[in-house]
């Protein structure tokens, strides 16, 4: 009776679901790999009347320092940034684990940077990092000497920049799982663990982690893809430079489909970057999925 | 040290590394907050203006109300009113919001009671979300203008909703897990149908939590921006978009309208998370927190 | 070693006192019992000993030395856990393996001796597994092996036996005393199960809110409970309580219930006034019965070994008797019972113990 019911169910609502999922990804499929065949320039007709050059787009983009250049930018800038937002996120919820006076203060002020609109992040930092500008005069006062760095205009800088502004905007997000995650650690076993002898540093390696490595497994994931493809903070920043130092994989994509309007190489970048990703992805669900078994199995359901 | 001293100085530590992170989140707010309050002379000055002095809401009635102020300081006058663009955002992550969370709760039920998603599809599902939207950019935006949804309403709304679908399943899910089977069970035991059941027993308590997925959802749809920016133009523009109106011909960034716009935009959505913070975790934890 | 003394050890949460002004001493190598309802301050009690709570005031003393600023790790301490607390992403050798890890024994000794606690413990066929993998009865033992490996010179088990089904409980409860036994060192063991209490104790420490109720052996304890409170909460069914009146007549001093006259022997000190009397099951004789006592059967309880008979003799409680195997009664039926088969215990309004009775 109740299979007949979930058929039913199945069968209604799956539909209404896939409809406009695949309403959107099949086209979009479709016209990927269409215009990575294909020659289109806008003005000289419609999108079907452009000439198919088959494989020639790819070569354009796959011997192309810049795109390369683009794409390892873009790991750099993910990595770091998500190592990064993970200790700080991890430091801030270790330390607001236990309940203290001011705990829910700080926790809400803690979770504000992820609330507000990206492109707003980059804009307010724009004004922060002008060269002449509060950050460098703040740091001058508290170094006790005149720092006047050239945030924008110099390469190291400004990728650091942008990397800090993720960091910024990105550590609440790991914070909050983080804190749950630590919060809804049993503690039973860490007291075991005393009782046997066992030091902090001791607790904290062998219990405390291993117990977190689901939630921390799942913080990375999220955190490296959504980071991948960060656009709207580093374009109102930077636009990729000074030059192209701070051209990350989403950057140069934008350039070369709106700004040099070279929509078939832009739709080859996106579609041989969309590969890449898709791989990741692809590991990335299995992990996630293991780590699900991992996390049954420690809890029962 | 005796262990009172020793809790003492650790909680002036936790103090203290709290703090640092604290000044590092406040001040970067406290700048944009003070700036939509300063007079356009102060928004651009070395060495820094820290206080706005005179504090101004001229900023704010610039943006929002339309008034023709301080062009003595700055020409601009083309700035068009964000209420166009607020009406969008409104009409746009309102429906595509809703829609979301509707589809999620009907999908989430259907996993949660009969199983109708593997484990691994659900996973799957959360591709929609991993992909970054640069890189399927190009495709939709050739694709919509085939279609004729550029520029429109739908057009944006099926997007949104879209992507916003693994979170308000996953999320309503771990809403509807909590809900014992049992009390369905006992409900149709009396008699009670299925509509009614999930009318009046499971709906009831799952309640705050749908209203909780409906609040994140609606932060996600509001604060996008990339597919915004490429589909919108003449008829239809939300506000993230609008921020990059803010730059005046000679002037460079009109910092202070900017972030009267920016705060503006801002402010609903802290609201909105400081309200459902406690359920913020569960928009993301995706099955990965012991519950 | 295994000597543990607490001072007017004292530990308030906010606002709520949940142990008050304790003293205690517990013997070298003896298996004491904490017991009492929930949340009357056993387990706190317990924690402060092992050092995961503080005190709010008082003192510790672990084998003569004070302990109160000690870590849970150098109290030479054992502890079971209610739950276990076995470590769940690592297997059964892992986890008993824990121990002298942290401790930095040696591999060679730390693998030599797993495996000679795994046999004390009949759980050598589990070593490779993980604890979600094993029963409620075999996780028991991984857990009391892995406090075993340490050889700590107190062992405390906090209401280990709780969430196990009933046989498993009667089977583990004999091996913890077999360990006792073989062991001979110190155990302090909570509970609120009575009946654990008096099987396995060799002194019983009663607590209710916080307070120490009673010390004693079992049958003190049984036998001459200091209060209403430990008469009723030992022996199962629960001592008979009746509600009455002292009064000194002309025929000499009684005891007066529902229209039912007790006389009493000995009152010493004891006014008139509101009382009430405790009579256990076994003690209302309904076989041969010669006092005169009559009430009405509500209830017939045939349990193979005795049959339990529930009486209504016209307050609101009934009064419960112990008969042989083979009694019989129709209810309704009207029986002769006697009261003075057993001991009767005297308590005051209060519920304190008055009188020798």
């Amino acid at each position: 009776m109740a299979r007949r019911k979930g058929r039913r169910y199945k069968w209604t609502i799956l539909p209404m679901v896939s409809v406009p999922i695949l309403f959107l990804v099949v086209p979009i499929i479709f016209f990927q790999v269409y215009f990575s065949l294909h020659q289109w320039t806008a003005y000289l007709g419609e999108w079907w009347q452009a000439d198919f050059v088959g494989l020639d787009n790819f070569r354009d983009v796959l011997g192309e320092s810049r795109f390369y250049l683009s794409f390892l930018r873009s790991l750099i800038f993910a990595g770091s940034s998500t190592v990064l937002c993970l200790v700080i996120g991890f430091t801030l919820a270790y330390l607001m684990r236990d309940p203290f006076p001011g705990r829910s203060v700080f926790y809400l002020l803690f979770i504000t940077p992820m609330l507000i609109v990206p492109v707003a992040i980059g804009y307010d930092f724009e004004m922060l990092l002008v060269q002449k500008g509060p950050l460098n005069q703040l740091l001058s006062w508290l170094a006790g000497r005149e720092i006047q760095v050239a945030w924008f205009a110099e390469a190291v800088p400004a990728f650091v920049s942008i990397i800090f502004i993720e960091v910024w905007n990105w550590t609440p997000f790991v914070f909050i799982l983080m804190l749950a995650g630590i919060t809804s650690m049993p503690k039973e076993p860490i007291e075991a663990a005393r009782v046997l002898g066992a030091s902090p540093v001791q607790i904290f390696f062998h219990v405390q982690i291993p117990l977190l490595r689901p939630v921390i497994v799942l913080a990375l994931i999220l955190r490296f893809l959504e980071a991948l493809g960060e656009y709207p903070k580093v374009w109102s920043l930077t636009r990729g430079g000074p030059g192209s130092y701070t051209e990350t994989m989403p950057v140069y994509l934008f350039i070369t489909s709106w700004e040099h309007f070279n929509i078939s190489k832009g739709a080859a970048m996106s579609y041989v970057v969309l590969l890449v990703v898709a791989a990741i992805v692809y590991l990335c669900i299995r992990l996630l999925v293991r780590e699900k078994r991992t996390l049954e199995m420690l809890y029962g359901r | 040290m005796t262990k009172a001293a020793k809790r003492r100085l650790r909680s002036i530590g936790r103090y203290a590394a709290l703090g640092v992170w604290l000044a590092i989140v406040a001040f970067p707010l406290l700048w944009a907050l003070m700036t939509s309050f300063k007079p356009p002379y102060q928004w651009f000055t070395w060495p820094p203006t820290w206080i706005a002095n005179p504090f101004t809401l001229n900023n704010y009635r610039v943006v929002w109300l339309g008034e023709l102020l301080d062009t003595q300081y700055v020409q601009s006058a083309s700035i068009q009113t964000p209420f166009f663009a607020l009406v969008n955002s409104i009409i746009i992550a309102g429906t595509s919001t809703l829609l979301s969370v509707i589809l999620g709760v009907l999908l989430a039920y259907g996993v949660s009671r009969y199983g109708i998603l593997s484990e691994r599809s659900l996973f799957r599902l959360l591709i929609l979300r991993m992909v970054p939207p640069i890189v399927v950019a190009v495709p939709v935006v050739i694709y919509y203008s085939t279609l004729g949804l550029s520029d429109t309403y739908l057009g944006l709304i099926i997007i949104y909703v879209v992507t916003t679908l693994p979170y308000s399943v996953w999320m309503t899910k771990s809403f509807i897990d909590e809900v014992p089977v049992e009390m369905e069970q006992s409900a149709e035991l009396l008699g009670a149908s299925r509509l009614r059941t999930i009318w009046e027993v499971v709906f009831p308590l799952i309640r705050s939590g749908v209203v909780a997925t409906f609040m994140f959802i609606l932060i996600l749809t509001w604060s996008e921006y990339l597919m915004a920016l490429l589909l919108s133009a003449t008829n239809i523009s939300t506000l993230p978009v609008q921020l990059n109106k803010y730059e005046g011909s000679t002037e460079g960034r009109l910092y202070g309208w900017q972030q009267a716009l920016s705060i503006g935009v801002t402010v609903p959505l802290i609201v909105i998370g400081y309200a459902i913070h406690k359920h913020l975790v569960r928009g993301f934890s995706f099955g990965m927190l012991k519950r | 070693m295994g000597e543990i003394r607490l001072v007017k050890l004292r530990k308030e949460f906010k606002g709520t006192v949940a142990v008050q002004g304790t003293d205690l001493d517990v013997k070298e190598g003896e298996f004491l019992v904490l017991v009492g309802p929930s949340g009357c301050g056993k387990t706190t009690t317990m924690r402060m000993i092992a050092g995961l709570e503080d005190p709010t005031s008082g003192e510790i003393h672990i084998d003569g030395r004070l302990a109160n600023d000690l870590e849970p790790g150098q109290r030479n301490i054992g502890m079971v856990f209610q739950n276990l607390a076995l470590f769940p992403h690592k297997t059964v050798f892992e986890n008993i393996a824990f121990g002298p890890r942290m401790k930095k024994v040696p591999r060679d000794e730390i693998r030599s001796r797993v495996e000679q606690v795994a046999r004390t413990m009949h759980i050598s066929h589990l070593l490779h597994k993980l604890p979600a993998q094993c029963s409620g009865g075999e996780a028991q033992r991984v857990a009391l092996a892995r406090t075993l490996i340490t050889n700590p010179g107190v062992y405390l088990l906090d209401e280990p036996l709780s969430n196990l089904d009933a046989k498993l409980r009667k089977e583990m409860r004999a091996e913890i005393d077999r360990l006792h036994k073989d062991l001979r060192k110190t155990f302090i063991y909570v509970t609120h199960d009575q009946e654990e209490a008096m099987t396995l104790a060799d002194r019983i420490v009663v607590m209710r809110d916080g307070r120490v109720e009673q010390v004693g052996t079992s049958m003190e304890i049984y036998h001459d409970p200091v209060n209403q409170f430990v008469a009723t909460f030992f022996g199962s069914p629960a001592m008979n309580i009746l509600d009455g009146e002292v009064r000194r007549k002309e025929r000499g001093p009684a005891f007066v219930f529902s229209g039912w006259h007790v006389p009493l022997k000995d009152l010493g000190e004891v006014p008139d006034g509101p009382a009430s009397l405790g009579v256990r099951p076994e003690g209302v004789r309904l076989e041969g019965a010669t006092e005169g006592y009559r009430a009405r059967v509500s209830l017939v309880e045939p349990l193979g070994k005795e049959t339990l008979v529930y009486l209504d003799y016209g307050a609101e409680r009934l009064m419960v008797a112990v008969a042989g195997p083979t009694f019989q009664a129709q209810e309704g039926e009207m029986l002769e019972f006697d009261l003075g088969a057993g001991r009767l215990y005297l308590f005051n309004a209060k519920g304190g113990r008055i009188g020798h009775e």
